[in-house]
């Protein structure tokens, strides 16, 4: 297991301060079909949250109604202390501007440039910003990702699949968020690629302390960045904790999942 | 000595002016929010500072990025301008920020610099010539392909997709005929009472029949007809066939020895080819009762007076005149909706570009060939 020894330090203030996501019987379906029913789930501040499940049992769904792109049947989500459902509409964009998010495949603009993709919420956010500190912090937040300077002008068609997902996550960390939402952020990338990008996701999460939740199917990702892993499961939360956890669970679904051969071909659990 | 300027209420910058050197105390948020309002004070404060400077950190509560970015880049600047800068009072995050500031100050290309010198000109006019002329070869080699897919469909019956093909039927003329009748209609109407006022200045009401008999059969219908079928399922084409090209769905047949021709172009091209006819008939009279309601109303020529006069005036050439031309402008449309859907690359910009281009350029070729076949009929007398 390969825990983080320098975890950001959070802020004292009792026990409502160390947790950044508080979600409590949250329920969402579609149609007649509920996907997620009274789950709970709480995400740590500073930590790096692994979510996974079977295909279809709401991960994604999970993730997109936490930030607010699915509307809840009921139960509460409470992010960084505010209860989300009764925010007005002033809060609830001041919340939204202290998470990012990567979407799949970095669902950047393909209008804009990959620079320009950056500054979208500083021009937007930001009253006043000057185009020449723009340009900079686009500039610093593309390099943070480990994008190429020739990157910058180039248009997300031109781009690999791995590089537009750096460049998502670098549109993500524009507005300096407190907590980074990621969408498979290592599916359709070749091995070496993904490695590099757990690299990168491990290495924003030290520097810049932030708090990720981070929905995957990638075991390697699991085992090599995730401080803690949370199953889904029968629409609920099934369980929740470290990698040793996860290996000791008996849950069928669990078991299988981290001691099948791709989890032995991984190194986990041997 | 010191002033203190607060630039928001929980961020300030304050100079502490000694005779040799500069502090300059910063505190509170370093936060993306309040970096436009810090950056235009230090940009202030720069132009004034003539010696060495302390950027003194130690009351910063919070520095995210973008302050540690706008400190570093402060103080290079000043470097950059020969003086002396210390920054004391970080904290080991704090630092750490700094570091990353200084590590990744890599100056970013933002969009691509066009090229504006006379030769860029010049290049691009000819480059855009070139491929005006290449675009025709295309549009003409496609034409081809059609041509070649559709003869097979004709030689070997079971290649022809009959369900795609009434699919399109329904979906180009049918679903079409309520717009295109009112449409019509209303045209008719509109013709037929300018026609009126202008004639009857000249005490010949009773030619309104013919006139409006002749425009709206040679021309009004057919092209009313085809502009229609342009901006209703020309345009789809396009955007159809865009986005699916879009998602690989056009590389996935091609990858299961599946002609993409055959499969999307030749039932929209059929369905066009035997449509355009139908629609434009169509059209024509509705425009006709359109002008008929008009004359009865205001000239007091019931319809009955109306089609025997009718009657009496046209030829049959003057009706086929129109259908006639129906089939190539159905051909036009299928070709250039479907041709500029084939030419859709990876972004959604592009389905709409191409989207655009389809139309204008349907329009544009059926109102030039509408031009040739005038001459055409005028010059063999029908």
């Amino acid at each position: 297991m390969n825990q983080h020894k320098d975890m950001p330090q959070t802020a004292p203030g009792g026990d409502d301060a160390e947790i950044a996501i508080s979600v409590r019987g949250l329920t969402m379906g579609f149609g007649d079909q509920t996907v997620l029913d009274a789950l709970d789930i709480d995400v740590r501040k500073g930590e790096l949250l692994g979510i996974v499940g079977g295909s279809g049992t709401g991960k994604s769904v999970l993730m997109r109604t936490i930030i607010g792109l699915n509307r809840p049947w009921a139960g509460s989500i409470k992010v960084l202390g505010q209860d989300l459902g009764k925010l007005d509409f002033h809060e609830r964009h001041r919340i939204e501007r202290r998470w990012g998010v990567l979407f799949q495949d970095g669902a950047l603009f393909t209008s804009l440039t990959t620079a320009q993709n950056v500054q979208v919420p500083l021009r937007e956010q930001i009253k006043g910003m000057p185009q020449v500190l723009m340009d900079e912090i686009a500039s610093f937040k593309l390099s943070l990702v480990g994008l190429a300077p020739d990157a910058g002008s180039k248009y997300p068609s031109e781009l690999s699949g791995g590089m537009r997902k750096r460049a998502g996550i670098a549109r993500a960390l524009a507005l300096d968020p407190e907590i980074l939402f990621l969408d498979e952020p290592t599916a359709g990338l070749d091995p070496i690629g993904a490695a590099a990008f757990d690299q990168l996701i491990s290495q924003l999460h030290r520097v810049l302390g932030l708090t990720v939740v981070m929905v995957t199917h990638d075991l390697d990702s699991l085992h090599t960045v995730c401080d803690r892993i949370a199953v889904l499961a029968d629409k609920k939360v099934k369980l929740i904790g470290t990698m040793d956890d996860m290996l000791k669970s008996d849950h069928e679904w669990t078991h299988e999942y981290f001691h099948g051969p791709r989890s032995r071909a991984a190194g986990i659990g041997v | 000595m010191a002033k203190a300027i607060p630039v928001a209420d929980d961020v300030w910058i304050k100079q502490t002016p000694t005779s040799d050197s500069l502090t300059i105390s910063v505190g509170g948020q370093w936060v993306v929010a309040r970096i436009a309002g810090l950056f235009a004070h230090l940009q202030e404060i720069s132009s004034e500072v003539d010696r060495p400077v302390t950027f003194d950190m130690s009351e910063v509560e919070v520095l995210d990025t973008a302050g540690a970015w706008l400190i570093y880049r402060t103080a290079k600047q000043f470097r950059g301008n020969g003086i002396e800068v210390q920054i004391i009072g970080a904290n080991d995050d704090q630092a750490m920020m700094l570091q990353q500031a200084a590590d990744h100050d890599v100056p970013t290309e933002i969009e691509p610099i066009p090229n504006y010198s006379l030769r860029g000109v010049i290049g691009d006019v000819g480059a855009g010539v070139i491929g005006a002329a290449q675009g025709a070869v295309r549009v003409l080699n496609f034409f081809g392909m059609i041509l070649l897919a559709v003869g097979r469909a004709i030689v070997n019956p079971k290649r022809l997709r009959l369900p795609a093909t009434i699919h399109q039927i329904e979906q180009i003329g049918i679903q079409a005929l309520p717009l295109v009748g009112l449409i019509s209609f209303l045209i008719g109407v509109v013709i037929a009472y300018q026609a009126a006022t202008v004639l009857g200045d000249m005490n010949a009401e009773f030619l309104t029949v013919d006139m409006v008999s002749f425009v709206i059969l040679r021309e009004l219908g057919i092209l009313l007809a085809a502009i229609m079928i342009v901006g209703r399922s020309g345009s789809s084409f396009t955007a159809q066939i865009g986005a699916m090209v879009m998602h690989e769905e056009v590389d996935a047949m091609r990858s299961l020895a599946l002609d993409p021709i055959e499969i999307l172009v030749v039932p929209r091209f059929i369905a066009l080819v035997i449509l355009m006819p139908i629609i434009t008939f169509y059209a024509d009279i509705m425009a006709m009762i359109g002008a008929m309601m008009v004359t009865w109303a205001n000239l007091g020529i019931s319809p009955e007076a109306f089609i025997e006069r009718a009657h009496e005036i046209l030829t049959g050439w003057d009706v086929s005149v129109g259908i006639i031309k129906a089939p190539v402008f159905g051909m036009i449309i299928a070709l250039i909706g479907c041709y500029e859907g084939l030419r859709v690359s990876g972004s959604a910009e592009s389905v709409g570009r191409q989207t655009t281009k389809s139309v204008v350029e349907s329009i544009f070729m059926i109102l030039l060939l509408d031009a040739f076949f005038a001459v055409f009929f005028t010059t063999i007398g029908i």
